[in-house]
């Protein structure tokens, strides 16, 4: 998870890991990029975009072009409501966008959603 | 001149001595008084240092207890409805109510009705009864804030008076609880006071109108933008974009065809859609104001069909650099051109400036 608001990043933390997710917080840009290069892919991301230092955007990019993460789902979590935000994160390689406020028993869904068919792409590659 | 000996034994024995001068002695309980002040004063900063550092202890661990508890209601009615709750000291109240904010703000639907439980449980209505009447403003704001995340009809009046507050933090709060606790009244109260608003971070305007939804915010604004002389509507049009699609491509057809003005022309050509054509395009392109004859040019890249080809490079030698630099872009990014079209488009410029700006772009663009 990279959420660079303390608040947000408690609640979804405790909410993601009730549901059964193990969460790695990056609390800005950079130590989302430290965490793609140090440590193993993830099951899924789930992405602010205005984030400290490197923004959300770029940091698709970065995953998307990463040998190892390249196949990491990532699902946007964002106050930014514009069609132009959300088509330009979904342009770049984004799974699926959510925008704050959200509804947390979607939000969850959404994930299992990507995560699933994550895995199902991964039986095909 | 100092006749004191010192014996050993009660090292302070020699300062109740009798034997020195007045000076001396005065000299001596000086220093005796600073070196106590300073113990004195050293045990009490150490002191307060300890009692602020359990304090901070004590208040994170009721904020995660109780974040624990808001994150737990969000996903769990039951939970909200019946669960024990933390104990909440009187000194942690405004902590709670700030704490159960942000939580609320974080999210809508079933979580909202989930959290909205916990707080009528845990006295947080109450509380935000009594901090209404405040004379602290910070505490004020919070009141309202929670009034209207909690969506007690009951200040419904009150924040309507609240609106029109000089104050532009308690005014915004205020239109936003409005809007949470009665949102189709709420939003026909405040959209036509935003261009009179312009105090209210556009930010907070945007996340109010968004949060009511497009649905419940299109005829107003389309009212308002209507009613407003040049200036609001150019203002207005900023918001325009939350608005249903087909309302606002009807607005936005309707002020290209009648508006003269160029702020309000250029704020209507940021939001064209193409999807209903482009009233006056040509004339647009042609205005005595180089920044709509800019726009009209990126609307072209956008929307624009073959017969508006020759509309672009007749702007590819405008006086104005932007002009021509976005009619280029435009011509580059127009999906029925492919790389040799574009070649000879550029061979048949016989200006310079025009032939530069079509080389500039292409560039750009990777064709070389």
């Amino acid at each position: 998870m990279v959420e660079d608001n303390e608040h947000v990043a408690y609640m979804l933390e405790f909410m993601l890991e009730r549901a059964g997710y193990d969460v790695i917080l990056a609390a800005n840009g950079r130590d989302a990029q430290a965490a793609v290069t140090n440590i193993e892919p993830v099951d899924v991301v789930l992405l602010d975009l205005m984030l400290p230092y490197v923004s959300g955007y770029q940091l698709i990019g970065e995953i998307r072009d990463d040998h190892d993460w390249q196949y990491v789902p990532i699902v946007v979590l964002s106050g930014k409501v514009l069609e132009d935000d959300i088509v330009k994160a979904l342009d770049l390689g984004a799974n699926d966008y959510v925008t704050k406020p959200f509804r947390p028993e979607e939000l969850l869904a959404r994930l299992r959603r990507v995560v699933a068919d994550n895995e199902h792409r991964a039986l095909v590659r | 001149m100092i006749r004191a000996t010192f014996t050993g034994g009660n090292s302070l024995e020699w300062l109740f001595r009798y034997d020195f001068d007045t000076l001396t002695t005065i000299a001596l309980w000086s220093i005796a008084a600073v070196l106590a002040t300073t113990v004195i004063l050293f045990v009490y900063t150490v002191g307060l240092r300890v009692a602020t550092i359990s304090s901070n202890q004590q208040r994170r661990s009721f904020l995660a207890r109780w974040r624990d508890v808001f994150a737990t209601s969000m996903l769990d009615r039951e939970f909200a409805a019946q669960q024990t709750l933390p104990r909440v000291r009187r000194a942690d109240r405004i902590d709670l109510l700030e704490e159960w904010n942000r939580a609320r703000s974080m999210v809508y639907g079933s979580a909202v009705d989930n959290l909205i439980d916990l707080a009528t449980r845990s006295g947080i209505p109450d509380l935000a009864r009594r901090l209404f009447r405040s004379r602290r403003m910070r505490s004020r704001i919070l009141a309202v804030q929670t009034v209207g995340h909690l969506r007690l009809p009951e200040f419904r009046a009150e924040l309507g008076e609240l609106v029109n507050d000089e104050n532009t933090a308690l005014s915004i709060t205020a239109a936003a609880a409005l809007v949470d606790i009665d949102a189709d009244s709420g939003i026909a109260l405040v959209v036509p006071m935003i261009n009179r608003r312009r105090d209210w971070p556009k930010t907070r305007v945007s996340i109010l109108l968004r949060q009511a939804g497009s649905e419940r915010i299109s005829e107003p604004m389309y009212r308002a933008i209507r009613s407003e002389g040049d200036s609001g509507k150019t203002y207005l049009l900023q918001f325009a974009r939350l608005m249903e699609a087909e309302i606002l491509d009807a607005l936005v057809g309707d002020l290209l065809r009648e508006s003269r003005d160029p702020g309000v022309l250029n704020a209507a050509l940021k939001l064209v859609s193409g999807f209903a054509g482009v009233p006056r395009i040509a004339a647009l392109t042609q205005n005595d104001a180089w920044f709509v004859r800019m726009q009209a040019a990126k609307v072209l890249g956008r929307v624009g069909q073959e017969e508006h080809l020759s509309l672009l490079e007749a702007l590819l030698d405008d006086p104005e650099w932007w002009v021509r630099y976005r009619a280029a872009q435009a011509i580059t990014t127009l999906p029925f051109l492919g790389p040799n079209q574009l070649r000879r488009i550029r061979l048949r410029q016989s200006d310079p400036f025009a032939g530069d700006i079509l080389q500039q772009a292409f560039a750009e663009v990777g064709l070389a």
